[in-house]
């Protein structure tokens, strides 16, 4: 079976693809249900590899009795043994970027999908009241579609934030995404709606039981040091930013576009909150 | 806990993960085919309520619809010709 974690894989980049064509087609496009259930698709495949890739890495890592610590192949000559420690290295370089990505199902997390999974059950609930029609179905695909963007961001850019680099350079490329979903909002805020919060049928109960949870789960991280108050302190500044532009802003689809280059960004210090990102170097026998 | 079971926590959760990322392609895939007419036709007949209710709320019996129309439609069988002369 071919490793995942032997080459260096193209996730990353498909990712930011991703997040930038959502961002700019919510953004500029008018949509379509076909353009939207190809965004759809292409997400979910992606998260459905990226999920199988971590599968790899989620094993529990047997005793070390029994494996064959011998180098590979019946030669034992020098250059062979030098070439193989080489090539187990850098797999265990790219296996130990695995374990860190796994910081990703994190029991937090999992309470948050599992939080966001019951919100939309409820408002599926509430606003269809099981009167089952098409055009309800389409409506239904389309809200699933849009929250699943949102939480596929918010999901993957933690299994990519464990690194310093590919942190740094996420918080640059979700701050300019931000930029580009926040343009056409420019003149559009509307400080009188921050008193007349939405009721009704058409608000979503979604968002507003995330932001509280991510809140609260944010908070035990302001005891546990320096370095991680400060990651919790930048997450809680990106939340309220969030807030404020869910409560002052019309709500559209221009408006997910926002939502999802945000929680990319707070994703990284969601997870970089929780956990630190320093090296630690461990060998992992692959037998 | 055990690392162990923490260990299996984490691969259920990645199963979840998955499974709901197949859920998505398939609702993906129902945006995509329902912009054509066949695809809301059969939308269409898979909400539509097994049994409507008929103006005095009582439910039709499709039994007896079903025979009686079975019935109506052998009386008008017309008897064919024989092309075979006796």
């Amino acid at each position: 079976m071919m490793s995942y974690y032997n080459t260096r894989h193209p996730g990353l980049t498909i990712y930011c693809i991703l997040t930038c064509v959502s961002v700019i087609f919510l953004t500029y496009a008018p949509t379509q249900n076909w353009s939207l259930g190809f965004l759809g698709m292409a997400w979910g495949g992606f998260i459905f590899f990226r999920a199988l890739s971590l599968l790899e890495v989620a094993d529990y890592p047997e005793p070390l009795e029994g494996l064959n610590l011998s180098s590979k192949g019946s030669t034992q000559t020098l250059p062979t043994l030098a070439t193989d420690l080489l090539s187990r290295m850098d797999g265990n370089r790219n296996m130990v970027r695995g374990l860190f990505a796994l910081h990703s199902v994190h029991t937090r997390t999992i309470l948050w999908f599992c939080i966001a999974l019951v919100a939309f059950f409820y408002e599926i609930y509430t606003t269809l009241h099981f009167d089952p029609a098409e055009t309800k179905f389409l409506t239904l695909a389309q809200n699933a579609t849009l929250y699943f963007i949102i939480g596929a961001t918010f999901w993957a850019g933690q299994t990519y934030a464990y690194s310093n680099n590919v942190s740094r350079f996420l918080s640059i490329f979700f701050l300019i995404l931000l930029g580009v979903a926040f343009l056409p909002h420019v003149g559009l805020i509307d400080l009188s709606n921050f008193w007349h919060i939405p009721q009704g049928d058409n608000s979503s109960y979604i968002l507003p039981i995330l932001f509280g949870y991510s809140f609260l789960a944010l908070l035990p991280a302001y005891a546990k040091g320096r370095r991680y108050a400060m990651n919790s302190i930048v997450g809680s500044i990106i939340l309220l930013f969030i807030i404020l532009c869910a409560v002052t802003l019309p709500q559209g689809t221009q408006s997910y576009a926002l939502w999802i280059a945000a929680w990319g960004l707070f994703s990284i210090f969601w997870v970089r909150s929780e956990r630190s990102t320093r090296k630690i170097y461990r060998l992992h026998l692959t037998g | 806990m055990r690392k162990r079971d923490v260990y299996a926590a984490r691969r259920m959760a990645l199963f979840f993960i998955g499974f709901f990322a197949l859920l998505q392609c398939a609702l993906g895939l129902s945006l995509i085919l329902g912009q054509s007419p066949q695809a809301m036709q059969v939308y269409a007949a898979l909400a539509r309520p097994p049994f409507e209710k008929t103006a005095n709320n009582k439910t039709p019996d499709r039994t007896d619809q079903a025979l009686s129309s079975f019935v109506t439609a052998s009386n008008n069988i017309t008897q064919p010709t024989s092309v075979i002369a006796p």
